[in-house]
């Protein structure tokens, strides 16, 4: 038994030494130097000082810019968030409903804004946003607006774009969960007298949650780190975090402020989570205390926004 | 009126993922000086030009060069990966897991500043090789995912059935397992060659002025000129490729592979 173990160890060994020492130089150092250097004292590139400060995170925290990009980035991303759960949910539901070349040629579909670079997509949207283009036309034509609206450069647009990339992410997330649920349940319920809708709250709606969770984390902490959608559709007065990073680093030079502002986004982003993690379990638990008063239908969207909160 | 509810939705929502695409692809064809859509008239003169630019046919052939050896090389890292997390259990599992799969939950411009300022420092910065180095970290998670879920979808009682029958450790996978999980390798090969390919930020970190993909030179070129046919029709040359991989890939993959876990 004993030779087993040091056997079937030295072949797990010999699987991932190469990988994990190719990942642990160019992928794990590279991080630890970044965040290494976010904690020496910025100043501009020639920070080779070696005591360890906080300075940089100071400053960044008490500058109102850095303050007011950041709080715009938590709040976009929020908007987003919510909105592809929205928008993805029901597509979740009709894309296991389908079976064969359909379903493949929707998965092709799903797949392509994620897979296309999002600097085209976006330059897609640009063309069909702006001024002159097909969305103003559209909506001119049907009478609707009189003069086109100014679409492009306002953080709808942004959250647009933002949709667009992510919701393939809510998608697959919710249908996942969606997959897994015991039909058997559902004609249960309908067996039992259940309308078609109250079966849906009672019983799927329920059970995906954990889908609906991962996909909202995806699609969360995809949209805090944008890069290309909020600078291309949002202009300059829209910035996001992500654009404060490579400002400082590549039209500055500041690498020290860089790579704060890098560590800030990140941390800002995990803290977001926690915190939305925390809440939803106050809130299921809470729920689970008065379950019994509450009424049905009422129950469904109260979930759902108490995971996206 | 209900039942058709839902595929009225869905037709609506399928048309939204697909409208910036064709956009900029039927938006190439214009044969105005600036692009609108739709276009006025058609014509391929954007597309005959860019073919006579040399910045963009060195962006494109830079950009398929990087794809093809990062995506190579992911794989080739992604499968013996998958293979030791999924047949063995030891406490360090969980910590390659992580180091292999946290790039793809990272900030992109977290991770560009961290190459650039490292492989900087190791003396290979502004090289292709950097490009490429910090495109196999990217794309790395996506083939060791997709080998995942190949190696889970295969329950090894027909390897176990080799060995018994005499076969070596080798030969068994060789023969009866590689094949069985073909498919993953393929499909993890076209996820990484597109999010190498499609990739921006890192690209925007590591490139030079001489040394440019496909996604910067058009970002570049947004910023300067985002009325410019020309632009949409290198866009749009980027679309067909990564259109032409993902039908590929997902022949390779079906979704309900895709969703069990």
């Amino acid at each position: 038994m004993g030779r087993l173990l040091g056997r079937s160890a030295s072949s797990w060994l010999s699987l991932i030494a190469v990988p994990t020492l190719i990942f642990g130089l160019l992928y794990a150092v590279p991080i630890g130097n970044l965040v290494n250097l976010s904690f020496t004292p910025g100043d501009g590139a020639a920070a080779t000082g070696s005591a360890y400060t906080l300075s940089t995170y100071v400053d960044l925290l008490s500058d109102e810019f850095v303050r007011e990009v950041f709080l715009r980035t938590i709040r976009i991303s929020l908007i987003t968030t919510i909105a592809a759960a929205i928008v993805g949910y029901p597509i979740s539901v009709y894309i296991l409903s389908v079976v064969g070349w359909r379903q493949t040629a929707m998965f092709i579909l799903l797949l392509l804004p994620l897979m296309t670079s999002v600097t085209v997509t976006t330059y897609g949207w640009l063309i069909l946003l702006g001024h002159g283009g097909a969305v103003n036309n559209l909506l001119m034509n049907l009478g609707l607006i009189d003069a086109p609206l100014r679409i492009i450069k306002t953080e709808w647009a942004i959250v647009v774009g933002l949709v667009y990339t992510l919701s393939a992410f809510m998608v697959i997330s919710i249908a996942a969960s969606l997959q897994s649920i015991d039909q058997n349940h559902v004609r249960a319920a309908r067996s039992l007298g259940a309308s078609p809708a109250k079966a849906f709250w009672r019983i799927v709606f329920p059970q995906s949650l954990p889908g609906l969770r991962t996909g909202c984390l995806l699609v969360f902490s995809l949209s805090m780190s944008s890069y290309a959608t909020p600078i291309i559709l949002g202009g300059q007065t829209n910035k996001f975090a992500s654009l404060l990073v490579y400002q400082q680093a590549i039209n500055l030079l500041n690498w020290p402020k860089a790579a704060s502002l890098a560590v800030l986004l990140l941390l800002t982003t995990t803290g977001c989570l926690v915190l939305a993690s925390g809440f939803s379990r106050v809130w299921a638990s809470a729920r689970r205390l008065n379950a019994t008063d509450v009424p049905i239908g009422s129950s469904g969207p109260a979930q759902a926004s108490s995971v996206v909160s | 009126m209900r039942k058709y509810l839902l595929p009225v939705y869905a037709v609506a929502f399928f048309t939204f993922l697909l409208a910036p695409v064709l956009a900029l692809t039927i938006g190439s064809l214009t044969e105005a000086n600036y692009v609108s859509f739709p276009p006025e008239g058609l014509s391929l003169r954007w597309y005959m030009k860019i073919f006579a630019e040399q910045e963009s046919m060195y962006a494109l052939i830079m950009s398929l060069g990087v794809a093809t050896a990062a995506a190579t090389v992911a794989t080739a890292m992604a499968l013996p990966t998958a293979l030791a997390l999924h047949r063995y259990r030891t406490p360090l599992n969980k910590v390659v897991y992580l180091l292999v799969m946290t790039p793809a939950m990272l900030p992109a411009v977290f991770l560009g500043l961290a190459f650039l300022l490292f492989y900087s420092a190791l003396g290979f910065g502004g090289t292709p090789l950097s490009l490429v180095a910090g495109h196999i970290m990217i794309a790395t998670p996506f083939a060791v995912s997709m080998n995942m879920v190949g190696l889970a979808s295969n329950d090894g009682a027909l390897e176990r059935a080799a060995r018994s029958l005499g076969a070596s450790p080798i030969m068994a996978f060789r023969k009866i397992t590689v094949p069985s999980i073909s498919w993953s390798l393929f499909a993890g090969w076209g996820f990484a060659f597109m999010i190498s390919f499609g990739s921006l930020e890192v690209s925007l970190f590591l490139s030079t002025s001489t040394m440019v993909t496909l996604p910067v030179q058009i970002y570049t070129g947004l910023e300067w000129s985002p009325l410019d046919p020309s632009l949409t029709a290198v866009s749009s040359g980027l679309v067909i490729v990564t259109l032409t991989v993902l039908i590929l890939t997902a022949r390779f993959v079906k979704i309900d592979r895709f969703l069990q876990r």
